[in-house]
């Protein structure tokens, strides 16, 4: 299913006029390719909290959890794929022997040494099903290690994405209105979109409400208590970082929040006390090449706890949103095409204003094609989704490890691939119950929630969004349940 | 549009079927299906080749004792025909045994129809309402026709009758001719011939026709072709 208008077969010298409806959805079409090619793309999620495992955290197992992971998610084979590729940066633990082992499905794809520094892994990666949702874990192994490596994953996906039609490229208009030339028109809207269609937009996780400390012992490292780790990509020039901040703090005087680019502090918030606080915080990366990843990292500060032996409480942190973007509210936009007006139906124009159009529409098809060719970090990779951060097996405690942070996706497209079991879509607005009298942040729920894969067995499907009632496109929405992938193709 | 997948069909007629026998029945879901799950997964309904077989779950088949009998030759083996909105199912007993079909449970994508809409084009207060029809798929569609319909019907046409005319076999609806009548002061005006009848005979007619003056030709426009329009300048359709 595909969001571009459908237009009728051109025919030459039967009779066929040249109308303003088709004109207009061709010039529709044409735009909406155009801005497909823009992409907005989120942060790729390492680590969250210390208690999940996280860089300088990765200590004991003796309550059963397990700390040795560094990443569990899954990516999408699909047919043309030979490679994964997972980078990031890694440090071993003081005195440790420890190297971090890829597996796939559960099988070893080869391990990564610690170096100290950045590291790019890149096994090959074939013997999957076209579709196939494949399980990837990097685990800590090896004979010794201590609790304070450092390990960032910066990206994980499968190259390369094949798409086997050839461009049929773009007609030039100087007067004759052939058949040949306007249905060459639209296999070039439709091959750019399919093209674009042939690399899927996967969903990160939310962090809806994540534990932050409330006293100043809990600043567990010069910038406070670890809330997330991860990479950022500044895909086209425009891009900087939004980041969407919200903290309800029951019982602390003063805390706040830290987000450090590539480990240097960025942005230090207000200090905020007891109360519910929002704001979205937007991040220069004008420092990072165009097609190249940053580590982002956030920590929640402690700045003024409560005196000793005073009501204390967890403060609950979402960062519901980290994406690269444009800074809309500073006038910031994607270079968008320019195209010719449709000419209204049963009005005369001359041909010098019809070519114009016409070739408007070539134009920005052409530019659109070059742009998809040069930006290979965001069309020629499929990337992985990361599970619920959880250092247990998704054995124990589940409900509310995945109340924490849910794979989160606004709604592009008409299509949604998800794998799992027992999923529901959430959207709309969200509202946490009271229990007597105490608000039970981690049981949110959402006003509308609707089930797309039923049953306790693991399943890989595809959701016809359009037919979710209230799931307009431009909706946030997030995958409630056992989610082990989840992504929109065009 | 499509919906997600889903459980399309649900029949829970008891079948026997004899040692040896194949039944053969047509089961039709309540939307179109714009795909079935088979045992390779969901499948087009476009696609079935008669080479396709239901998940073991699809059919629930046992023999008089309840125990379960499987799919094969020492089971049940079954041909399928599907159509967008019938699907025709032949099972064979190879079980040696009577055996009974108890239930069939279909899973897929059907299709469903969206929200209608209603387009409206002109102004004033004479309005015309044009009925639904199934083919009009889409707004612009629907707009393209609501304006050819207007261009039309905006200006009253009153019909001329023709009696008493010679017969002229050459003469069909549908063709625009030009008509005179001097005392109406009607000069070579284009006409449309809407009605066209013959005596018994043969030998005299009857016309009705519509004045077609102030309607957009076909060389009004541009048209999709060989031809160079260049220097010239034309309108663009509905």
């Amino acid at each position: 299913m595909s969001m571009l208008e459908q237009i009728g077969e051109f025919v030459d010298d039967r009779g066929q006029l040249l109308s303003a409806t088709d004109l207009a959805a061709l010039r529709s079409n044409v735009a909406l390719v155009d801005s497909l090619t823009y992409r907005r793309t989120p942060a790729f999620d390492s680590s969250s909290a210390f208690f999940d495992g996280t860089p300088g955290f990765y200590y004991g197992s003796n309550d059963g959890q397990q700390r040795w992971r560094v990443w569990k998610g899954a990516v999408r084979w699909q047919t043309g794929v030979t490679t994964l590729n997972v980078n990031g940066r890694a440090t071993r633990s003081t005195g440790g022997s420890e190297v971090l082992t890829v597996y796939a499905n559960g099988v070893s794809l080869g391990s990564i040494t610690p170096t100290g520094g950045a590291f790019s892994f890149t096994p090959g990666f074939t013997g999957y099903a076209d579709g196939e949702i494949v399980t990837i874990e990097i685990r800590i192994t090896g004979s010794s290690w201590g609790e304070d490596g450092e390990y960032v994953i910066y990206g994980i996906y499968v190259t390369p994405i094949t798409y086997s039609p050839s461009w049929p490229g773009v007609p030039t208009f100087a007067g004759v209105y052939s058949a040949d030339k306007l249905n060459q028109l639209v296999e070039a809207t439709n091959w750019l979109y399919g093209r674009m269609a042939a690399v899927p937009m996967v969903a990160n996780l939310a962090i809806m409400h994540q534990l932050g400390p409330y006293r100043l012992n809990g600043n567990i490292t010069a910038f406070g208590s670890p809330m997330f780790y991860g990479s950022v990509l500044r895909g086209y020039t425009e891009d900087s970082v939004t980041i969407s901040v919200y903290l309800v703090n029951a019982r602390t005087p003063g805390t706040r929040y830290k987000i450090l680019l590539n480990g240097s502090l960025v942005e230090t918030g207000p200090t905020w006390g007891v109360g519910v606080w929002d704001t979205a915080v937007v991040v220069d990366l004008s420092g990072v090449s165009v097609g190249s990843r940053a580590e982002l990292s956030i920590f929640a500060e402690v700045v003024t706890e409560n005196a000793a032996g005073s009501p204390e409480a967890f403060n609950y942190w979402s960062f519901a949103v980290i994406r690269s973007q444009p800074d809309y509210d500073s006038g910031v936009t994607y270079p968008y095409a320019t195209l010719d007006a449709t000419s209204a139906g049963d009005s005369t124009v001359s041909t010098t204003t019809l070519n114009s159009f016409l070739n408007s529409l070539s134009t920005a098809l052409s530019n659109a094609k070059s742009r998809i060719d040069a930006n290979s970090v965001i069309f020629g990779r499929s990337y992985a989704m990361r599970w619920p951060y959880s250092p247990r097996d998704r054995t124990a405690n589940v409900e509310l490890e995945q109340h924490r942070a849910r794979p989160r996706l606004v709604r592009l497209s008409d299509r949604l691939i998800i794998s799992g079991k027992d999923v529901k879509l959430g959207f709309g607005a969200i509202s946490v119950p009271v229990k007597d009298g105490d608000a039970q942040y981690g049981g949110y729920v959402h006003q509308f929630e609707e089930g797309v894969i039923d049953g306790n067995v693991d399943e890989t499907t595809i959701v016809y969004l359009e037919s979710i009632k209230g799931l307009f496109p431009g909706t946030a929405y997030l995958g409630v349940g056992t989610v082990k992938y989840m992504a929109e193709i065009l | 549009m499509a919906r997600p997948l889903q459980e399309v069909l649900d029949d829970d007629t008891p079948r026997l079927i004899h040692d040896g026998e194949t039944i053969e029945f047509s089961l039709e879901p309540q939307w179109p299906l714009k795909s079935l799950e088979v045992n390779t997964g969901l499948k087009d309904t476009t696609a079935f080749d008669g080479s396709e077989n239901f998940a073991e779950t699809a059919l629930i088949i046992t023999d008089l004792t309840g125990q379960t009998i499987a799919q094969g030759i020492d089971g049940y083996g079954h041909q399928l025909i599907v159509g967008a909105q019938q699907v025709t199912i032949a099972v064979t007993n190879f079980a040696s045994r009577p055996i009974v079909l108890w239930r069939v449970v279909l899973r897929g994508e059907p299709i469903t129809a969206g929200e209608g809409g209603i387009v409206s084009v002109g102004t004033g207060e004479e309005e015309r309402q044009v009925g639904d029809n199934p083919y009009v798929q889409s707004r612009g569609h629907a707009e393209r026709l609501a304006n050819l319909i207007l261009t039309f019907y905006a200006s009253a046409r009153a019909a001329v009758e023709l009696e008493g005319c010679v017969y002229d076999p050459d003469r069909y609806v549908g063709e625009v001719v030009n008509f005179t009548a001097t005392r109406w002061s009607v000069f070579s005006e284009p006409h449309v011939i809407v009605r066209a009848a013959h005596d018994q005979t043969g030998a005299g007619a009857s016309y009705t026709l519509a004045p077609v003056e102030g309607i957009p030709a076909a060389t009004d426009y541009y048209m999709v072709g060989s031809f160079n329009y260049s220097g010239l300048s034309r309108a663009v359709a509905f």
